[in-house]
């Protein structure tokens, strides 16, 4: 009895040194720091799903859940992009929250408020605006002006945010980052799909 | 924070040249990427611009150059006129509101 608690205790321990936090950082390093000999799965045209992964190159296998995390949240999927020069160019981890506005006040407590946003259409017309295909164009510039900003508590219920440049400390590769929220934001009934998408900055 | 400009973009028509080898669903995904890539980099150096000012034919000359840039990093093309022979007809770009960009439509 003693020896299958210790041998339980064991495993806990190990899974909890195995869990790699994931940030900005992941960028500088390579593929293979990434994956550390772990099953991973290549992306082709021929194995295509419609589960919005077709742009990446690879992407972890089923096994590999719980070896990751963002900001101590568990990661389900990692997809990956690699450049030309064999770096990362983009990591995607996919991960799913009961309580979109902790997830977004742990992220906004790290990283700040984002620089942009892409509004959805629940969030335009929960504020009693039209979407913007509707309105003219000479009406542009006024509907615009008057859209409301969202706040820490609207987060999840946007289609996505963006910070730019988030590591221009010396050294570190730059980084934008993208939170997309893949849930439809009506339905509070349901854990939340966000991808946290990391993207090698442009120069 | 900037509400974004993917309300801003001009109308204008787009060919989208991909590899012949490629299959219509892996097309057309990674055309979505594209161009939602395209609208990541208009948004970030529209960030730099003053907030609120919108400037169409700014924001359609940086968009063109964004598109044309992202399809050539996915192997493709993106050009304003239709390829020699085309016969197709021209699609309005919809975008699914409840998730990610859709170029199924």
């Amino acid at each position: 009895m003693i020896a299958i608690t210790k041998t339980k205790f064991l495993i806990l321990i190990f899974s909890i040194l195995h869990t790699i936090n994931i940030d900005e950082n992941i960028l500088g390093s390579s593929f293979i720091d990434l994956f550390q000999g772990s099953q991973y799965i290549k992306l082709s045209m021929s194995d295509y799903k419609e589960d919005g992964l077709s742009p990446y190159d690879y992407c972890s296998s089923e096994t590999m859940i719980g070896q990751y995390s963002f900001l101590d949240f568990d990661v389900e999927k990692v997809a990956v992009k690699i450049n030309q020069d064999k770096q990362l160019k983009e990591v995607m981890l996919k991960l799913k929250v009961w309580d979109g506005q902790h997830f977004y006040e742990k992220v906004t407590e790290k990283y700040g408020m984002p620089d942009t946003s892409s509004l959805s259409k629940y969030y335009i017309e929960k504020h009693g605006f039209e979407i913007p295909t509707t309105i003219k164009i000479d009406s542009v510039n006024n509907y615009y002006n008057n859209l409301p900003k969202p706040r820490i508590k609207d987060f999840p219920e946007v289609r996505s945010l963006s910070w730019y440049d988030v590591n221009n400390k010396s050294g570190k590769v730059l980084a934008d980052l993208v939170i997309k929220n893949k849930s439809n934001p009506s339905n509070k009934f349901q854990k939340q799909e966000i991808w946290v998408v990391f993207r090698r900055a442009k120069k | 924070m900037c509400p974004g400009t993917g309300i801003a973009a001009a109308y204008q028509n787009y060919y989208f040249h991909l590899p012949a080898h490629w299959n219509s669903n892996f097309a057309a995904e990674k055309s979505a990427d594209a161009l939602a890539g395209a609208f990541f980099d208009l948004q970030k150096w529209f960030r730099t611009k003053t907030c609120g000012h919108l400037d169409q034919t700014a924001l359609a000359f940086k968009l063109d150059e964004f598109i044309k840039d992202n399809f050539k990093e996915i192997g493709g093309q993106a050009t304003r006129s239709a390829p020699l022979g085309w016969s197709g007809t021209v699609r309005a770009y919809k975008e699914d509101w409840m998730g990610s960009d859709d170029c199924y439509n």
